[in-house]
């Protein structure tokens, strides 16, 4: 035993885990706001919606990442999972890294320019999606990047082992 | 195609005509009217503005109409239901409309109106506070002694209150001590309801008492007689208010089956007060009305005819004024049209510039299909948009534009093998062979494929948009400007990747050497030409910057990497709900084939909507963000004709 797989884990846990705090935080700050500015008008709900949506990606980018590992992991593949060496545990564990920080920090900063986005929604509507989805969506291309970093990573920045016949 | 050319017009009218001119430009439709402010005429002759009167009468009108409208709609039956959210406006003929128009009787429904509202609210009013007695009484209803006889006597005084129950016993003790007496009347939430008996000289020492043991006084006046007797009298009161209340809902909901007809009236004085403002903002003279507008130049012969008509009312084409700002709009061709959604958000091209639509409507639906890559989701959401727009009222431009767009997912998704995720491997093997026989690559196999597409397109469209810009200033003769800012920037951008290309040796050395020497001129040109303005010492250095700045174009190119992320994305995801759905195959007792086709349906649905959203959104940046900078500016002020506008309702032609 050699603690390969246990590194490995970490990583595709970390990918999921960190993105998704990003994503729940994100939407936590928009979803505040856009309860308040709805409060006072109701009929904003369409482009509010949107904006307490998009901070939600990054969750599932992460969960993408850490879906792709244990793919890669053969999880689903019925037929047992590979030995893994320390070294190649090691490399799953970083491969997963650039989405999962990626993921957890732009998650929250999008809420936020979200949650700006909701307010001016309330004063400007003609503004709100041009400036305000689109000020998030520039937040969203770093946390896209650490995805296809994480995903170029696993698939071929890694020698995944053979699964061994005999764990059938 | 493109930004459509205006006339301005001047169509000087008797006021006694003015008002019947107005309504047959405004149901036209066709012809933007200044008003004194925006006009030329008034800046030569100022004396032509008019301080204008408000339509008094009709705002106050429709301010009444609205509030009906608003009470009513409570009252009226919903039979529309789901149906009503694609089609919020009743649509009529045009004979019922007049009808109403023309109904007198109306305004009294109005009156009517404002009538059982009044009560409604008087007797909720009513209701509520005998309500609030009753709850009142109610702790006390063991109290047979009528309630005018509590109070002050010769000897003693009695206190009626309510006092919180774990006080209860201390001051029950200290009360004694004081000579005084408590009973208990009743009991509600957490207090008792009691009286209490004292000696008229303890009294200020009993009140004192009292009020630190949080002991709330009740006082019973103005009512008389026992507490039963309120109690039931009160009641009677109460159901007879109920009883009246329920008759005005009755009447309210009669009176709601007029609803249609007081938000037909509510649009037509919209229009007409729409109307009044034009003419009562234009500039006049004493007998008449100075209209002064812009019409699309196609539609010059219809204002000319329909002027003609009016034989007190004259038409002529005049020149703008020098720095007039020309109102905007854009018309563009069958398929092109809804993509006039994206432009319209972002803001008009000013009416020098070019219009576009055209050139984004391409790229649009390219990396919306790129985003997505999913020939399933592209077939669904078709489906979808087919319905709405069968379904929906007024513009169906965005519909269209995704439908469109879903097209090109289509044979996006076909290409890169994506039928709903993996599907056809997991679920319908039968169908592999068609998929591969469609398929260019898989992504998930091949994404450097997809990467480089993804980049290549990202240059194409940046380049495209630095061609616009150049073929628009040759065609303004601004010939300078096309050779110092785009000519510049094609020769050099492509020069320096075809110089990075052959390092990669994709072509030979000597080419690559060849345009690596030759980048060298337009970079030179650069930085000496592109700030045309002012000293050298500053020309050099904005030269510089400008030169430097091309370091941008690389960062432009790396954002269409999006496209790529996206689409691997929603594939990702199918993927992983398809793997979830085959899963949940395994739960047994028969669950498991319904939470299959739960996880499918609520995953896909999901997973669709989602990427959907992130498709749109990301590829509206793109466009704005990439794209408009290389040859737009944007700011143009919208051409908005007098026409008439319908909130609630949507008239048919007969």
């Amino acid at each position: 035993m050699n603690y390969g797989m246990t590194l490995a884990l970490v990583g595709v846990g970390l990918a999921a885990l960190l993105a998704g705090i990003g994503s729940a935080i994100g939407i936590g700050i928009a979803g505040r706001t856009a309860t308040g500015v709805l409060s006072e008008k109701p009929e904003r709900y369409g482009q509010v919606f949107i904006m307490v949506l998009l901070p939600g990606t990054q969750g599932l980018y992460g969960f993408l990442a850490a879906f792709m590992a244990m793919r890669e992991l053969n999880f689903f593949g019925g037929t047992g999972v590979p030995e893994l060496s320390f070294i190649l545990g090691l490399q799953v564990l970083v491969a997963c890294l650039p989405i999962a920080f990626a993921g957890l920090i732009s998650a929250v900063l999008q809420g936020r320019v979200c949650a700006g986005g909701i307010m001016m929604a309330a004063k400007q509507p003609e503004l709100a999606f041009k400036a305000g989805v689109i000020y998030a969506v520039m937040v969203e291309l770093y946390a896209m990047l650490g995805l296809v970093v994480t995903l170029f990573m696993l698939l071929f920045g890694i020698n995944w082992p053979q699964v061994v016949a005999a764990a059938v | 195609m493109a930004i459509v050319q205006m006339v301005k017009v001047m169509i000087v009218s008797h006021r006694s005509q003015a008002s019947d001119l107005l309504e047959a430009l405004q149901l036209k439709g066709i012809c933007q009217i200044l008003n004194a402010d925006e006009a030329i005429v008034s800046k030569d002759f100022p004396e032509l503005a008019t301080t204008a009167q408000r339509p008094k009468d009709i705002e106050l009108l429709l301010g009444r109409l609205a509030k009906c409208i608003d009470f009513l709609k409570n009252y009226a039956e919903n039979q529309k239901g789901l149906a009503s959210i694609f089609a919020p406006r009743t649509v009529i003929d045009e004979k019922s409309y007049n009808n109403v128009v023309s109904d007198e009787q109306i305004l009294d429904i109005i009156d009517q109106c404002h009538q059982c509202q009044a009560s409604i609210e008087k007797l909720d009013a009513e209701c509520e506070n005998l309500t609030a007695a009753l709850e009142m009484l109610d702790p006390w209803s063991a109290l047979q002694t009528p309630v005018e006889e509590i109070g002050r006597l010769k000897q003693t005084t009695c206190l009626a209150g309510l006092l919180p129950n774990q006080m209860f016993e201390q001051i029950q003790q200290q009360l004694s001590a004081l000579d005084a007496a408590m009973e208990i009347i009743g009991t509600s939430t957490n207090k008792n309801a009691c009286i209490i008996a004292c000696l008229n000289e303890n009294l200020s020492d009993t009140q004192k008492l009292l009020r630190s043991a949080e002991f709330e006084p009740v006082s019973f006046q103005p009512m008389t007689g026992t507490i039963a007797e309120l109690i039931s009298e009160h009641t009677e009161k109460l159901n007879e208010t109920q009883k009246q209340l329920q008759a005005q809902y009755d009447k309210t909901k009669l009176l709601s089956k007029n609803l249609l007809k007081l938000q037909i009236l509510n649009d037509h004085y919209e229009n007409l007060l729409y109307r009044e403002q034009t003419k009562d903002t234009a500039p006049a003279t004493e007998q008449t009305i100075i209209m002064e507008g812009w019409v699309k130049k196609n539609d010059y012969h219809h204002i000319e005819k329909l002027v003609s008509k009016f034989r007190a009312s004259s038409l002529s084409r005049i020149e703008p004024a020098e720095d007039e700002e020309i109102p905007v709009e854009i018309e563009n061709k069958n398929y092109v049209r809804p993509f006039e959604v994206i432009t319209r958000l972002y803001g008009m091209p000013q009416h020098f510039e070019v219009d576009p639509t055209v050139f984004l409507a391409p790229f649009f639906a390219l990396f919306f299909a790129l985003c997505l890559t999913d020939a399933g989701y592209g077939l669904v959401i078709i489906a979808l948009m087919v319905y709405l727009i069968k379904k929906m009222q007024g513009d169906k431009k965005l519909m269209w534009m995704l439908g469109i767009c879903s097209g090109f997912t289509v044979v996006a998704g076909a290409l890169t093998g994506g039928w709903f995720g993996d599907a056809i491997q997991q679920f319908i093997p039968i169908l592999k062979p068609a998929r591969e026989k469609m398929m260019w690559f898989d992504p998930f196999e091949d994404p450097m494929k997809f990467f480089y597409l993804a980049l290549v397109l990202g240059y194409v469209q940046i380049m495209a948009g630095l061609v616009i810009a150049f073929v628009h200033n040759l065609r303004r003769k601004q010939y300078i400007a096309g050779l110092c800012d785009q000519l510049t920037l094609l020769v050099m951008l492509n020069s320096l990747v075809i110089f990075a290309v052959s390092k990669a040796g994709v072509v030979s050395v000597e080419i690559g050497k060849f345009f690596g020497i030759l980048a060298i001129i337009p970079a030179a040109v650069i930085l000496l030409f592109s700030q045309r303005q002012g000293g050298w010492g500053g020309r050099i250095g904005m030269g510089m910057y400008n030169l430097f700045s091309t370091i941008f174009y690389a960062g432009d190119v790396l954002s269409y990497i999006r496209l790529m992320a996206l689409g691997m994305v929603t594939a990702g995801l199918a993927v992983a709900i398809n793997v979830m759905a085959q899963l949940a195959l395994n739960i047994p007792y028969g669950i498991g084939i319904l939470a299959m086709v739960l996880v499918l349906i609520g995953g896909h649905g999901l997973n669709m909507a989602i990427n959907a959203l992130g498709a749109f959104v990301h590829t509206l940046r793109l466009q704005y963000a990439e794209f408009f900078p290389k040859f737009f500016v944007g700011g143009g002020k919208l051409f908005e004709p007098l026409s008439k506008k319908y909130k609630h309702i949507y008239i048919e032609k007969a």
